[in-house]
Formats: C-alpha cells, structure tokens, sequence
C-alpha cells in the first residue's frame, strides 16, 4: 500500500546523483521526510517521469538550486518557545555577559527570526554591542531573506506574545517598522550579524562560539549525520559555551553527551569537558 | 402649380360624374317606383277578381246545394242530396280560402263571419228540409220559405260582398294610377339635366387635360437631371461604403448636384467621424481584451510583466518601456520587466516621488511628456542609439491603490486614443498585479503550511528515534541482566570448583607450610648475617660521612676565597683537601652502592626520560673535561633510535658516567665517542656504547675488570687512579635496569663499552635477589634505630630573620649540626633566599608559621623533636601544609621520607651540584603541588573577595597589589594561574604582560584578564596573545573564572609534558626558506589566528595578523614591502575573502603576492571558486599544519 510517486530506491539514486554532481549530500538526511520533500516538488512542478526529474537535476544548475531551496524545510518564527528565551536571557546571557566578546552561532537560521530574536535578547541584556551573530544555512535564497530583516506584519501579534511570555518588559513593536503588510526590523539590529550559506554537512568549523543555536534542524538528519553535527558543534564551542537544540532534539546519545551537561529543563547544554 | 391642378382636375371629374350619377338615379327610381305601382295596381285586380270568383263559387255551390235539396224533395232520392252534404264543407271551405285572401281587409272579415254564420244557417237549413223530408216525407212550406230566405240572406251578403271587393278595388286602382302620371316627367327632366352636366363637364376635364399634359413634359425633363445627381451619389456612396470615408463631392461634381454637394460632405464627414469613433472603440476593446487574455490565469510576476510589456509596446507602437511594481513596505518602485530597454537606462528601484515614474506613483495620476531632446532613456539597436520622442508614465491602481507603474516611450506621440487605452488598462493590470501577488502570498501561506506540517512530521519522527533509542536501549538493559544472570550463574559454578580446588590446595599449602618454615628458619639466619653486614656498612658510611661533611664544605669556602684572607697556596691545599674529600665521599658512595645492591636494597624509580637530556647531562660533565685534556668527545644518535626509555635516570646516568670517566682516564688522546643505537640484538633495547682510543684491554683481563677492586692491571691504579669498583657497579646496575654491559677491546687500540638497557620498564634479570626479605629501612626498627631524638641543643646560628619581610623568598632550614647549617645557610643566601635556621626540631613549626617559608629543609636527627616529629606537624597544620619540605639526611630513608610527604630526600653529605636540584625541586613542586593563584588587583576588597571565593573551592589566592610585585612573586615560580585585573592601569597591564610572557619559565602559566570595561576586538587578539582567557567583570564573572583557572591547573600538566615533543627536531634545512618571513593571518576564528601563529611562529616566521578582510587590506598596503604571504580565510566580517582578494590582485604592487586561501567548506568547487577569485593556493580548514607548512614553501621559495 505505497502511493509513493518516487520510492526510496530511486531517491537513493537521486540523491548520488546529486552528491557526485554537485557535491550537496543529502543522502543522511531523514528518508522519511526527504521522501516527502521530493515528492511534494515532483508533483508542484508536474513531472511525467521520474526519469525526467532525474536528468533535469543532473543537468539544470537552476533547477537544482530550486531543489535546494525546496526542499529544505523553513519554519521558524521568532522567541519561539519563550520558556527557552526566557531561560536564555536569564540564565545564558548573564554568563554570556562576561565574556570581552560573544559569538553566537545560529545554524540553519533560515529566515533568520532567532537570529533578530537573539539580537533583541542581546540588545536587552546590553550585550549586543560586543556580539557578533552568525546565521548560516544551506540554502542561498532564505539567508538573502534574513540579511533584509523583513517579516509580514502579520505575525508581529504572535510575536509580541511570544516575547511577552519570555520576559521582555519593553513594547516589541519598538524594534521595528511596519509598513502596509510587513514589518521591518531596526537597522541597529543588523549591524552584528554575519549571513552565509554554510552546510552542516560537509563545511567545517569556522569560528569557535560561546553559544551555538541549531533549533529544529537535526530532526531533518539521520543518526549519522546527528553525530557529525555534534562533532562539528562541539569543535566550534569554547570551553563552557553553550548548545542550543529544539524542543524535539537532544544530545542524549550523541557522541559528545558525557561532555555535555543539561541547563535546567530547556534544550540547553553547556560544554564541561573538553574534547579528548 | 401641379399640386393646385391636380385636385381641381379632380373635383371636376367628381362633381360631374356625381351629379350625373344623382340624376341617374333619382330618375330610376321614379321609373321603378311607377312601374311597380303599376304591377301592385294588376295585382290588386287579379285579387279583387279572384275573390269575386270564389264568391261566386260560393253562390254557386250554394245554388247546387238548394237545387240538390230541391231534387230530393222533389224526388226524395238521396242520391239528390250527395252534392247538399258535399256543399256543406265546400262551403265552408270556400268561406275559410275567402276570409284568408281579405285578411287585410277588416270589412270583409266581418263580411266573412257573417257570410259563414248564414252559409251555415242556409245549409242547416236545407239539410232539416232534407231531413224532414227524409223522417216525415213530409216538408213545410215554412221551412221551405225559411230556406228561401236563408238563400236570399245569403245572396245579400254575397252581393256585399263583391261590391264590397269591387269598391275596394277601384279605390286602389285609382290610387296607383295617381302616382304613376308623375313618372314620365320626372323622367324627362332627369334627362335634360343630364345632358347639360355632361356637357358643362366635359368642358372643364378638357382644360385640365390640356394642362395635365404640359406638367407631364416639364416632369420628365426634372426626372433626367435627378438621375443624373444620383449618378454622382451614388459613386460617392460606393466609395464610402468602401470605407473611403474621406472622400469629399469635387468642385466638378459640385455644380452637378449643387447644395446637395454640402449635404453629402456634411454626411461624409459625420459617417467619418462616426466610424473613427467606432474603430477607435473596437481598437480599445480588442486591445483590452487581448491584453485580459494575455493576463488570465497568469501567476509568474516576470511572465506577466514581459508578456503586458511586448503587447503594450506593439500595440500602441512604443518603442521603449518598463515595467514597474510597488513595493509598500520600502514605498519604492522595483523594476520587473522591460522592452528593448538598455542596460545602461535601467535604475532598478526608484522611491516613491523621485523622478518621473515616482511622482507618478506618489500622485496616480499620469504623466506625459513630449517633444524630448534630451533623455535617460535610449533604445539600442544594433547601429546605434535613439531616444524616444515622447515619454509615458502612468499609474496602475487596484482598489484606488496604485500597484505599480508603467513608463513608456515612443518615437512619435500618443494619440488620444492611446491614452484613452493606457487608462482603461491601468485598472486591469493592476489587477492582475494585485492577483499575483495574492496568489504568490497564498502560495507562500501553502508552502508554510506545508513546511510546518513537514517540521511537525520530522519532530514527530525524531521523536519516534530517540524512544526507539531509549527501547534498544531497555532492551540492552535486559539484555545484559540476562547475561549477568548467566555469568552469575557460571560464577557459582566456577565457585564451588574453586572450592573444590582450594580445598586440595590447602591440603598441598599443609605441606608446604611445613616446608617453608624450615626455609624460613635458614632465611632469617641468612637474614640476620646479612643486616648485620649492612648495618656495619650504612653505620660506617654515617659515622664517616658526619665528618666528611664538615671537611668537604669547609674547604669548598676555604677554595672561594671569599674574603680574600688566603694565599694562593693555602686555597690550593684547601682544594687538595676538598677533592682528596671528594674522592673520599665517591669510594664510600660506591663501597655503599655496592653492598646495597648485593643485598638487593637499591630501590629503583623508573621513570620517562628523553634521550636527549641524557645527551645533554653527558655534555655539561664532560664537554669541559675533554677541553681540558685536549681530547676529541663525540655524541652521536644514530637513526631510528628512541627518543626516550623508562628507567631509572639516575642509574643509567651514574652507568655513563662511569664508563666515560673511565675512558677519559685511559684515553691520553685522541677521541672518546658516545653512541646511542638501537640494540642490534634485542628489540626494545637501546644501546650506549663509549668508545676509547686509550690503552685497551686485553682479552683476559676483560672478565677481570668488571670484578670489584679490580683493574686490568695493578699498576694503572697508580698511574691513574680510580677505586675500581666503578665498573662493577655498572655492571651490576645495568644487570638492575634489566640490561647488560658488554666490552670489545683490543690493548692499544681502545676499547668500547657497551650498555643494554630496555626501552621500558623490566624485571631485573634473575640471578639475582629481587628482593631483600628485609624491612625497607632497617632504622625503624626499634632496637637497633639509632636514637634519632637527640638532647644535646647547639647554639643557635645567626640568620636572615630579622630583616625578613613576607614578599621575600625564604627558606627553613631545620639542621642541628651548626657546621652543616652554616653550609646550607649560605647556599642558600647564594640562591637567592632569607633564610632562617632552627637547630632544634621542636623550633620549626612556629618558625614555619611564622615565616611562611618557600621551602624547608629538615633534618632528621634532631635535639627534642626529631625531623619525622616535625614532619607531622608541618603536615597536620592547615597554614603549612603545603610548604615543600625536602629532608636531608645522612641516614638513607628515601622512601620514609616520601611516604611522609617529604618532596625528595637527599643524603649527606651531598655534592654541591646537589644544592641546586634541592632548591630547583623545591621551586619545582611548589609549582605543580600547591594550588595556588596570584590574583593582582588594584582594589584590595574586589581581591580578598575573589580570593575568599577561590578559597571555598580549595584554592589559594595569594593577592598583589601591583604589577611590580606579581612579576617578582611569578619569577619566584610559586603560583600556578594568574588572575590579572586590568582595572584603571590598562596599558601598563598589558605591557606587564608582555614582559612576563618573555621571561623564561613564564611562557606557559596561564593568566586569566579580569577587565572592567569593555575592550574592542583588536585589544581582544592582542590580550589574547598573552593572556589564555579573558573576564569580562560582572556578577557572574567569578563563576567563570573559577571554571577557567580549575580548567587551566588541570591542564596545565598536560600541556607540559606534550611540548618539548612538539619543538623536538622539527626544525630543519626547509625551515631557511620560513625562516624571517612575513605572513599575514586575516582570519576572524581568534583560535585558528593562535594556532597558526604560534605554529609559525616556531618555524620563525614574523606573524601579522587581521580579523578582517578591511583590516588584511589595510595591513597589506600599509607593509608592502614586508608581507611575503597571506593566509586568507574567506569567511569574515566587513570584507569577505573573495572580495579581499579581488581587492589585492587589482593593486598593482600587491598583485603578485601569493594568497592561501583558506576555507571552512569542503564543497566540491570552493577550491575553483578560490582560485577564480585570485587566490594562489587553497586548504580546507581545519588546517594541516604539516600540510601548511609545506604550501608556504612552495610558495615561498622563490623569494
């Protein structure tokens, strides 16, 4: 009882292609939830055939940057669970406080929310000023999104809430700019943050952080790959720095657990040991 | 005229005819009406006559039926009376017929009634006669008169009857005939009038033809000119109908058709105007209507844009156009789409108001300009350039919103009617804008939701993971209890089969047990001889020592001469004494070494030691030897040998010296060599071979030397010296380090002693007695200890007390022989500390108390409290714990000691080189034992704060207030972390730190910077280089710091003991080309900055650093001259990699400068992309150092 349109032995297929090709390996990304992406791009752009979608991958540089971009995953709002930023603004960020100066990581930020939610966090504490916010992700076009820092008007109420329930004191929309359906977030924000394209899976490390956020990423990788993450988080945090994961993930069972230790009941975990 | 005629001619006719046709007709009817009279007259007399007739029928048959009656009165035959019986329905039938034909007549019918009652009476009259007659045959005469006047009655009414009808008649008839004598002159008149109409008439129709026929002519002639007008017309309306509305009636044609030529142009020119209207109509709504077409159903914004584009540009013959959408959030208008425009006029976004498009937008209202010269705007073709005439812009609206604006320009100018078109399209594309981007917002809310609805499944099955994780993982569980269960199990079994075994076992230990008593018994004779032997030796050795000690300082300060008192002979017997002393301490050193490794006492104490500090001890004894006896000495460390062992370093070293010692004393010239190989027969051996150009040996005499108190000859004793136990020590140590000595020797030519010793640690080869049965020390035995507490106080001995202050360096010294104290005493002033002496053991804890010294050294023989005595207390009190204490003692109780918590042991008397490693020591351990962190802080209360802090978990904080102090105080090498607040001196903090960076020894503690305020990045790298970790102070700073500093002693060890193997022989010929040059890090990792500096550092290459691309720009133009390479990483803040590249190669003068490019991804293509940005040369973080090292040759050999 499969209505599959691509099995997964084709998308096995699809996705070698696509690493020897292009050199972007999904091929330990969640089967399940790859499966699901590619077909919902198979029937959106209405291919006959698989064949067909396979040799317009292998040769159509552009369609294969659509594929990128659709079939990653973007979902993301900002303060997304306050109970995590609350506990961020008031447990991390003192901490944080103490450093000469903070890097932050937020990998695959797509639309960049947590990063401007993060800047917000930072600019409250006092802190933004000696901060430096990195946002990556793998696909080109959300991190062209994020570095405008414009986000539909419509949400703001959600947000505002959201921010609320994470402690803020001050009147959210202070940080930004409506303007007909969209809200524009306050230049002063942007001034700290660095937008890049960066893949998890094959890139390396680039800077070493005292606080890492990779929120609701790792559902989208396999076992595997979940550990070379981790491998690549743990290289990138200084001694005591921080790794943020959503609300679904944890570090439990990771190779670098025993290194790690929980901060209260949020997906936080401080970096005790250092690596052997 | 005609109109007039016509009716007259008419009327003529009507009137004429008319009267004609009345006479006619009166006449008629007056002929008609006499002859009908005529005819009614005849009538009546026929009527009259019949009824005349039918009255005389009456009377007839009246007159039958009477003479009937008459005939049978008469005769009496009845057949008389047929016709009487007959008459009687004749009669009355007569009478009915009669009374019906005068019914008009009123007389008559009376006449009728009475003629009927009489004919009736007459009848029944005759008929009674008759029946009379008939009955009686008898008649009266009565009744016969009676009938005769019945008959007369009945004639009488008849006769009146006929006058009566007869009257009537001739009245009627005279009547008619009145009428009809009318008749004949009504007719004649009726004739005459007729005749003179007619006549009259005829007349006056004449005239009229007559006139009628004139009009007729002149009607044909007009009927010609007018068809030759419709002629004209009708050509002209073909051509119309041709659509050629402009055409006019010509001059020619005008004389033909006179007015009606206005008339036709009038009418050409409305239909002109008219079919204009409609063509223009059609031309909107079929322009309108493609363009709908064009737009439905449409949902790409470029499509849409490009296809409106194209069709507006044809349709209305622009030229140039573009197409611009609103965007509300920045009020600026973003270029979509355009047709034929050039690059070059494209501005891609204008702002709502600027220029002609904005004000468009910012009013809605269009804008037209025309007749231009001068314009941005140009339409290229392949030839040149033109710019257009006239220029449009005008507004498209959705919802009165305006949505976005179209600008278009033309060679010629728009017409009316384009305008009209651009107006009535502004709404429809706005509304398909409009659409669009609804239905891209709608799309975008559908991917969303579908993106969200793919993070819910995605969560959902990480979550499925992480339970089937924690199942696998409960399964496991259960798993490895079943197996525990299982082992359990085998356990018990393996239990009760130990049981069984142990059980016979101890049946055989029986045995044994038995026989082991009687070794034991034969042991502790052997025992007791032999620690009968040792005590002579180590008491001998004592009781010689004591004095040997006094005699070897003494001359030592007689030899240094310090006041000047003695000659130069008197120095030259006080160093006769000293090294006559010295050889003394060495016969008795050796004499006890032997004997304590016959009786299996020598303990040793493996440990790693690197070849090279072998070497290197070798060369400092040697080396100025060899200078002195004018001999060649060699050290040579052959290839693939081990660059460390573990054994016992100061055997091994005591071994080579040895053996070097003795070749110097047998070598007159020539050249002694130290060789380290690997042992060519066993693995894991390494071999130190000595070799000698002396005197040799011969083969005989090669077993013989090795023997105690033995020398190749008797005589070289003499010539030269030597107690000769030297080698049999060595032998018997190598034998202990588990190795071997060999000799190869020919007499005049050398000889070469080799020793074997294991790379690691082994047991001792057998032979021998591993192990002593003996106590470790026999002195804790009691009874035969020696007393150790001793009653006899010496005087005390002047020392530095007094002027000790709690920052100097200084140093207890517990000795109670005052010649000894004196000794150390002024080692260690030379050493550079106070020092304070107690010739009492029971002094020393409030000495140490009080003094707080560095390090103490304590005897162990002692006046009322012996040195183990004080040991224990030191020990048990907080406040001197940890002060380093280091027994020196002339009883050997290494091992006493250390279990104690002594730092070392050193036994008396000692060579002075052994002062220094008893201080060094100190210092050493001081470093690594005592936790203790110097914090330099200005404010005194942020410092004891800070320091209580430390305190509760268990580190020291020693506070200094200045920087003068702490660089003193870390000189002393007594701190293990620094904690540096730069509060208010920041500068000369950093330079503090600078300094204590390049002392020697200084390079590895680790500092931590407490900082205030907040310090901008450049200061971040720059403090980073000295310090290991930077505070930033707030109310969780302490916590930090904590986390820091216990991080950092945990390591701190590590990180020594892996650094000298990093150095160790790296540098090699290659290194020339690194050697002095110049390269620039930009990186903003500060980790890869210092792992990259201090690696090339080490290769001596000058460093530059940047933590960005501007920064590297700046850094390169600003040293041209001296950058030789830049290692570039491509992922920075303000200027990226590729652009600071780019940057670099368009500088003329920095373009030949090869650039690294260094890069975190490991993407296929980065390396082209590098390249094509102009880097020289690409590696992939995390950087291979070996792999860097040899690129930066590559690129810098040529220089």
């Amino acid at each position: 009882m499969d209505f599959s349109v691509i099995q997964y032995e084709e998308m096995e297929i699809l996705l070698n292609d696509l690493f020897t090709r292009y050199g972007y390996d999904f091929t330990e990304y969640s089967k399940a939830s790859m499966q699901r992406r590619i077909q919902r791009l198979f029937i959106v752009d209405k291919f006959p055939s698989f064949a067909e979608f396979r040799h317009r991958l292998q040769n159509d540089p552009q369609y294969f940057r659509r594929f990128v971009e659709e079939i990653t995953v973007n979902v993301t709002e900002m303060l997304r669970d306050p109970a995590f930023y609350r506990t961020l603004r008031t447990s991390i960020l003192p901490i944080l406080a103490t450093y000469p100066f903070i890097r932050i990581w937020n990998a695959g930020c797509s639309t960049g929310e947590e990063v401007y939610s993060m800047a917000i966090l930072l600019k409250e504490a006092g802190l933004l000023h000696k901060s430096l916010l990195y946002g990556t992700d793998i696909n080109p076009l959300v991190i062209e999104k994020a570095r405008k820092g414009i986000f539909p008007i419509s949400q703001m109420q959600k947000y505002s809430e959201n921010y609320i329930q994470s402690g803020g004191v001050k009147d959210f929309s202070s940080y930004y700019t409506a303007n007909y359906h969209l809200a524009k977030f306050e230049s002063s924000l942007m001034e700290k943050m660095i937008f890049s394209t960066h893949n998890l899976v094959s890139d390396f490390s680039f800077n070493e952080f005292q606080l890492i956020l990779c929120r609701n990423v790792l559902i989208y990788f396999e076992r595997e790959l979940q550990s070379k993450v981790f491998n690549l988080f743990d290289y990138s945090l200084e001694n005591f720095g921080y790794l943020a994961l959503g609300s679904k993930e944890s570090l439990r069972f990771s190779p670098i657990a025993d290194r790690y230790r929980q901060i209260g009941k949020e997906k936080i975990w401080r970096k005790v040991h250092e690596a052997g | 005229m005609n109109i007039v005629t016509r009716p007259g001619l008419l009327r003529n006719l009507q009137i004429g005819f008319g009267l004609s046709l009345l006479i006619l007709v009166i006449s008629s009817v007056a002929s008609y009406s006499s002859i009908s009279n005529l005819l009614d007259s005849s009538a009546l007399v026929d009527h009259t006559d019949s009824v005349i007739i039918e009255l005389q029928r009456e009377q007839a048959v009246l007159r039958n039926a009477e003479s009937s009656q008459r005939g049978y009165l008469l005769t009496g035959d009845t057949t008389y009376l047929q016709p009487l019986i007959e008459a009687r329905g004749r009669t009355l039938r007569l009478a009915d017929s009669i009374r019906l034909m005068t019914a008009d007549n009123p007389v008559q019918q009376h006449n009728c009634d009475t003629l009927r009652k009489t004919i009736i009476a007459t009848i029944a009259n005759l008929q009674d006669v008759a029946d009379q007659k008939k009955t009686a045959n008898i008649f009266s005469l009565i009744e016969q008169q009676h009938g005769r006047e019945y008959m007369a009655r009945v004639r009488q009414v008849l006769s009146n009857m006929q006058e009566e009808e007869h009257k009537l008649m001739i009245g009627r008839v005279e009547e008619k005939r009145h009428f009809s004598n009318y008749t004949p002159i009504l007719i004649l008149v009726a004739a005459g009038l007729s005749i003179l109409i007619t006549l009259f008439f005829y007349r006056r129709v004449h005239t009229d033809y007559q006139e009628r026929t004139a009009l007729y002519e002149e009607l044909q002639q007009k009927e010609r000119e007018i068809s030759r007008r419709i002629d004209i017309i009708k050509e002209i309306a073909d051509k119309i109908s041709e659509g050629e509305y402009r055409t006019r009636v010509t001059d020619e044609q005008k004389d033909g058709l006179g007015g009606l030529s206005g008339s036709l142009n009038k009418m050409a020119e409305s239909l002109e105007y008219s079919f204009g209207l409609l063509s223009d109509k059609e031309w909107l709504q079929a322009g309108i209507a493609h363009l709908n077409e064009i737009m439905v159903g449409e949902a790409d914004m470029d499509a849409l844009v490009s296809n409106v584009m194209s069709f507006l540009a044809g349709y209305t013959h622009s030229r140039v156009g573009a197409f611009y959408v609103m965007d509300f959030s920045r009020r600026a208008l973003d270029l979509k789409g355009h047709y034929a425009l050039s690059a070059g006029s494209r501005s891609s976004s204008v702002m709502t108001g600027e220029g002609l498009v904005g004000q468009v937008a910012r009013d809605g209202k269009r804008i037209m300009v025309q007749d231009i010269t001068q314009n941005e705007w140009v339409i290229s073709f392949a030839a040149g350039d033109i710019r257009p005439r006239t220029i449009i812009a005008f507004p498209l609206f959705f919802e009165r919103k305006v949505k976005g604006v179209i600008e278009l320009g033309s060679l010629e100018s728009y017409t009316e009617r384009d305008l009209e078109f651009f107006g009535a399209i502004a709404e429809n594309i706005g509304i398909a804008v409009n659409s669009i981007e609804n239905h891209s917002k709608l799309q975008e809310l559908l991917d969303e939701t579908q993106a969200q609805t793919e993070e819910l499944q995605a969560q959902h099955s990480e979550m499925e993971n992480l339970n089937l994780e924690l199942e696998a993982q409960a399964e496991k569980l259960q798993v490895s209890e079943e197996e525990l269960k299982v082992q359990q199990e085998e356990l018990q079994q393996t239990n009760q089969e130990l049981e069984e075994r142990s059980r016979s076992l101890e049946e055989k230990n029986q045995l044994i047990l038995l026989r082991n008593l009687d070794i034991q018994k034969k042991v502790d004779e052997l025992a007791l001889a032999t620690k009968y032997k040792s005590e002579f030796m180590a008491n001998m050795s004592h009781e010689l020592r004591t004095p040997l000690n006094s005699i070897l300082l003494l001359s030592r300060l007689l030899s240094e001469n310090t006041d000047d008192q003695l000659s130069g002979e008197q120095r030259e017997y006080a160093r006769v004494i000293q090294s006559s002393g010295q050889g003394l301490l060495e016969l008795i050193d050796e004499i006890l070494d032997l004997s304590r490794i016959e009786s299996g006492k020598l303990q040793l104490e493996h440990t790693i030691v690197p070849l090279e500090e072998i070497l290197t001890d070798m060369r400092m004894l040697f080396v100025p030897l060899a200078k002195d006896k004018g001999l060649e000495l060699n050290f040579i460390m052959e290839e693939g040998v081990s660059l460390q062992l573990e054994t016992d370093k100061a055997r091994l070293l005591q071994i080579l010296k040895n053996l070097l010692s003795n070749a110097f004393k047998f070598t007159p010239k020539g050249t002694i060599t130290l060789r380290v190989a690997p042992s060519p027969n066993q693995a894991n051996f390494i071999d130190f071979s000595v070799k000698d150009s002396g005197i040799g040996i011969p083969e005989d005499k090669h077993q013989l030397i090795f023997e105690a108190f033995q020398q190749a000859d008797g005589s070289t004793r003499r010539k030269y010296g030597g107690t000769g136990l030297g080698l049999s020590i060595s032998r018997e140590l190598a034998k202990l380090l588990g190795g071997e000595i060999s000799l190869l020797s020919i007499p005049g030519e050398g000889a070469e002693f080799r020793v074997s010793v294991p790379l690691f640690k082994m047991d001792p080869l057998p032979g021998k007695p591993t192990q002593a049965p003996l106590p470790e020390s026999p002195y804790t035995d009691e009874g035969i200890a020696p007393k150790l507490t001793l009653t006899e106080i010496p005087p005390d001995i002047p020392d530095d007390r007094s002027g000790l202050t709690p920052a100097d360096k200084s140093l207890l010294i517990v000795e109670d022989n005052p010649v000894f104290a004196k000794a150390l005493l002024e080692f260690g002033r030379k050493k550079g500390y106070k020092v304070v002496v107690a010739v009492r053991g029971d002094a020393a804890l409030s000495l140490a108390k009080a003094y707080r010294p560095r390090g103490i050294l304590l005897d162990i023989q002692l006046p009322v409290k012996n040195g183990w005595e004080v040991m224990d207390e030191l020990k048990k009190d907080p406040q001197t714990r940890h002060i380093p204490v280091h027994i020196v003692s002339s009883f050997e109780v290494r091992n006493e000691s250390l279990r104690k918590g002594a730092i070392d042991f050193m036994s008396k008397p000692m060579a002075f080189g052994n002062m220094d490693t008893i201080f060094e020591k100190i210092e050493q351990v001081r470093n690594r034992s005592s936790k203790k962190v110097l914090i330099v802080e200005d404010n005194t209360r942020h410092a004891e704060a800070l320091s209580y802090f430390l305190s509760t978990h268990d580190l020291r904080g020693e506070i200094a207030h200045t920087l003068a102090g702490s660089l003193t105080a870390l000189l002393r090498k007594e701190v293990d972390c620094v904690i540096l607040s730069r509060e208010g001196q920041e500068q000369k903090t950093d330079l503090t730190l600078e300094t204590i960076r390049q002392n020697k020894g200084l390079e590895n503690i680790p500092i931590i910077v407490l900082t205030g305020k907040p310090i901008s990045r450049g200061e971040e790298v720059r403090l980073r280089q000295y310090a290991d970790s930077i505070v930033v102070k707030t109310a969780h700073s302490y916590q930090r710091v904590l986390d820091e500093v216990s991080l950092f002693l945990h390591l701190v060890d590590e990180g020594r003991e892996k650094e000298p193997s990093n150095v160790f022989g790296k540098l090699g010929a290659l290194d020339e080309v690194l050697r002095n040059k110049t390269v620039l890090v930009a990186d903003d990792d500060v980790r890869n900055i210092f792992s990259l500096t201090k690696a090339l550092e080490t290769h001596k290459m000058k460093v530059l650093s940047a933590m960005d691309g501007k920064e590297a720009l700046a850094t390169v133009r600003e040293e041209t001259a001296d950058v030789d390479i830049i290692l570039m990483d491509m992922m920075m803040p303000e200027l990226d990699g590729f652009e600071t590249i780019s940057r670099i190669r368009r500088d003329p003068k920095l373009k030949h400068i090869p650039i690294i490019a260094v890069t975190a991804k490991a993407m296929a293509g980065d390396r082209e992309r590098c390249i094509q940005a102009g880097a020289s040369d690409y590696i992939s973080k995390p950087v291979d150092i070996d792999q860097l090292l040899s690129l930066l040759r590559i690129w810098l050999y040529e220089k």
